[in-house]
């Protein structure tokens, strides 16, 4: 028998689960004792001793001669709690370790002392009780091995699981909530789903990413991005800039007003554009633009993919330093891509840049068709060698423009400061369409007002083209007035071409008044119903408007204001009416000596109608390759071109 | 359940729920960092942690309603049949 303060000791160690302690009162005589009905490892299970279970395992489930000790009350107490149930079966009898574990429902721990426990099988039908009288269920042996019914959860286990489920479930709830929700609020930025842009960073970001962004409200971007891929669509939203939207597009920007807001830095909204901008409106108010590059613009500076369904609203000032080529247009400085149905409106007035309605400078692989400008555009130079261009379309073209209207007033003015005497002057150039033309003008119709005024310079105005070198002009129609004024050099109109240099002009038409004035003694005026200066091709072509009265400095015809003769004798002129008095052709420059007509120098109708030996030449000369005709009659002629 | 358990279950889920946060943070074009990542990192990431807080969660769940999950009440199920039929 245990001495009692070496038992109370004992019991304080399995109770507080002290392992050290109990170490050093573990005996054989203390690891074989049985207290009252609870061997020694009976007792550790049932106070839950798990360290000195652990540390003296093996010594503990050794089998021993048992030495019956007192039991303690207050491990019969805490048994009668918990056991339950099972307590019918303990009146009196011992509870094994094994048997101790099934009463706790401490299912692993039992398998594993199954496995080891000295004839352990003998317990089994006791074992087999305890879990029907718990569970409801017997327990099954698979060779060595207990497999037991599942043990139901303690309380604490329970409420431990529930706090952990729904914490899991919570978290679930709030991530799936987050990632709905930003699903739903931003997309994902691809073609099915666009990115839903509801602020600027937003946009900005989405912009870097090549999104698919579409913008959900108005905004204003106070930066853009260096290249954009991806697709834009504004929903018809309002986007204010203060500077360019992007640097390069290659995707696709759609449905969207530009704004550009006071103060707007940059040559325009896309500086290249090699995507698609499709029905975007800029709106340019009350701005005013600085030189920048040699192209620059409102929607692009230089446009090499596809302008289509677009929209310019215009009131703008640009300023120009002069000393290199600057162009300056709604839609592109240089295009050469496509510009397709888009309407240009409002006002620019510029000081040493070249303006157009559309782009300009539509190059080789250019392409403009069925727009419309309404517009009051007005140049004005201050610099001796710059030669300012305004034109309805396209400054200079070199590509294809095609059914294109202008409506409005056209004014190029040159004010150059007094010319020294080897200095050559600059022109005044303007054109309802274009200005210079080495390309293709097609089924356009020019109802604006054209002029072009000069000091120190010459003046060039034409309905259509200003000067026509080697390009192509048919089907074209104008019908606003056309004037030319120098007043100190040559002033040419013409009321589709106010230079025809090798170009051809063809089913052509002018309906208002076309005039050219230079001062008396000093410089030449020519005025043709269709070409001012004529060294090409016009055929079939008419001109309604009236004839200007000419004399010896000014030349006025209905077709023609000055052809060059050629050697050849042949002027490329055929099939071409007008309305009014006069000639076909005001006056000839030959180029070869005929008929002492000396070369480079002008005859006009004063000298052939005073010199009766040149009579004969009139009908072969200023009346070629025309004729007059009512209007009536010219309404029935089929071929030629008439509305 | 141990403490050891409780402990790794609250880590990873920390770990987890801290990922998904910092995702959302990143991917989000909110604020001046906002929008570093794609936006598609977002969902992808939101999906993945919000399948694996439910699994956690419903296994807890079933556990706590006293239950095994269908493969495991198979399992369980066999290998008591099994046991008795052996036993006959």
């Amino acid at each position: 028998m245990l001495e009692k303060e070496k038992r109370e000791k004992l019991f304080e160690c399995v109770r507080k689960d002290d392992a050290a302690a109990f170490g050093e009162l573990a005996s054989p005589e203390v690891l074989s004792a049985v207290f009252g009905r609870f061997p020694l490892l009976s007792l550790l299970y049932l106070f839950n001793a798990k360290r000195i279970v652990k540390k003296y395992y093996s010594e503990l489930v050794k089998e021993r001669p048992r030495g019956k000790e007192e039991p303690f009350r207050k491990a019969d107490e805490l048994f009668l709690t918990r056991a339950g149930k099972c307590l019918r079966y303990y009146s009196a009898g011992e509870v094994s370790p094994l048997e101790m574990l099934a009463v706790l429902g401490r299912g692993k721990e039992l398998e594993r002392l199954y496995a080891v426990y000295p004839s352990a099988s003998r317990f089994l039908p006791m074992l087999h009780k305890i879990y029907f009288t718990r569970l409801g269920e017997g327990i099954a042996v698979i060779g060595d091995k207990l497999v037991l019914p599942k043990e139901p959860l303690s309380f604490k286990e329970k409420k431990t699981l529930t706090a952990f489920a729904t914490a899991f479930l919570a978290a679930f709830l709030v991530v799936l909530a987050v990632t709905v929700f930003s699903f739903l609020y931003f997309g994902t930025g691809s073609e099915k789903s666009f990115y839903k842009a509801h602020s600027a960073e937003a946009t900005l970001s989405a912009l870097e990413r090549n999104y698919c962004v579409s913008l959900e409200k108005d905004l204003s971007l106070s930066g853009g991005t260096e290249e954009f891929s991806g697709v834009f669509d504004g929903g018809e939203h309002i986007l204010r800039l203060k500077a360019p939207f992007a640097q390069t597009l290659t995707g696709e920007i759609r449905n969207v007003i530009f704004v550009l807001e006071e103060g707007f830095a940059g040559d325009a909204v896309i500086l290249e554009n090699q995507g698609v901008l499709k029905n975007v409106r800029v709106v340019a108010e009350d701005l005013s633009f600085e030189k920048g590059g040699e192209h620059m613009g409102l929607l692009t500076a230089h446009n090499s993919g596809t302008i289509q369904d677009s929209f310019a609203v215009m009131k703008v000032t640009v300023e120009g330093e002069g000393g290199g080529d600057c162009f300056f247009a709604p839609f592109a400085g240089l295009n050469e891509g496509t510009v397709h149905n888009c309407v240009a409106d409002g006002e620019i007035n510029a000081k040493n840049v070249d303006i157009a309605g559309i782009a300009g400078k539509n190059g080789e692989k250019g392409t403009i068709t069925d727009c419309v400008v309404k517009a009051d555009f007005e140049e004005l130079s201050d610099i001796k060698k710059w030669t300012p261009n305004v034109a309805g379309v396209a400054a200079q073209n070199d590509g294809t423009i095609y059914g294109c209207t202008v409506e409005g007033t056209l004014t190029s003015t040159l004010r150059a400061p007094a010319l020294e005497e080897e200095e050559s002057p600059a022109s005044a150039y303007a054109g309802g369409i274009t200005c210079v033309n080495a390309g293709t003008v097609n089924a356009c119709r020019n109802q604006s007002a054209v002029f072009a005024f000069a000091e120190n310079g010459y003046a060039f105005a034409g309905g259509v083209v200003c000067v026509n070198y080697a390009g192509t002009v048919q089907d074209a129609l104008s019908g606003g007035t056309v004037k030319a004024q120098s007043s100190t050099h040559n002033a040419c109109a013409g009321g589709i071409a106010a230079e025809n240099n090798q170009g051809a002009v063809t089913h052509c038409g002018q309906t208002s008044s076309v005039t050219a004035a230079a001062p008396d003694g000093a410089a030449y005026s020519f005025a043709g119903g269709i070409v001012g200066y004529n060294n090409g091709t016009i055929t079939k072509s008419f001109y309604t408007g009236a004839t200007s009265a000419y004399d010896t400095d000014s030349y006025s015809g209905g077709i023609c204001g000055v052809i060059f003769l050629p050697y050849s004798l042949r002027v490329a002129m055929e099939d071409n009416y007008f309305t009014g008095d006069g000639h076909v052709s005001g006056a000839v420059i030959s180029e070869w000596m005929y008929y002492d007509l000396r070369p480079g120098y002008i005859y006009g109708l004063a000298l052939f109608e005073s010199n009766e030996a040149y009579a004969p030449y009139i009908e072969g000369i200023l009346d070629f390759g025309g004729a007059k005709t009512t209007a009536e009659e010219l309404k029935t002629k089929e071929e030629v071109y008439y509305e | 359940m141990s403490k050891i358990k409780k402990l790794i279950m609250i880590s990873l889920s920390a770990a987890v729920f801290t990922l998904f946060v910092l995702m959302t943070l990143l991917s989000l074009p909110i604020g001046k960092k906002g929008g570093v990542l794609p936006i598609l990192s977002l969902y992808v990431t939101g999906i993945v942690v919000a399948a694996l807080f439910l699994a956690a969660g419903c296994f807890l769940l079933v556990r706590r309603l006293g239950g095994l999950t269908k493969k495991g009440k198979k399992v369980y199920d066999n290998k008591i049949r099994k046991t008795h039929e052996e036993e006959r």
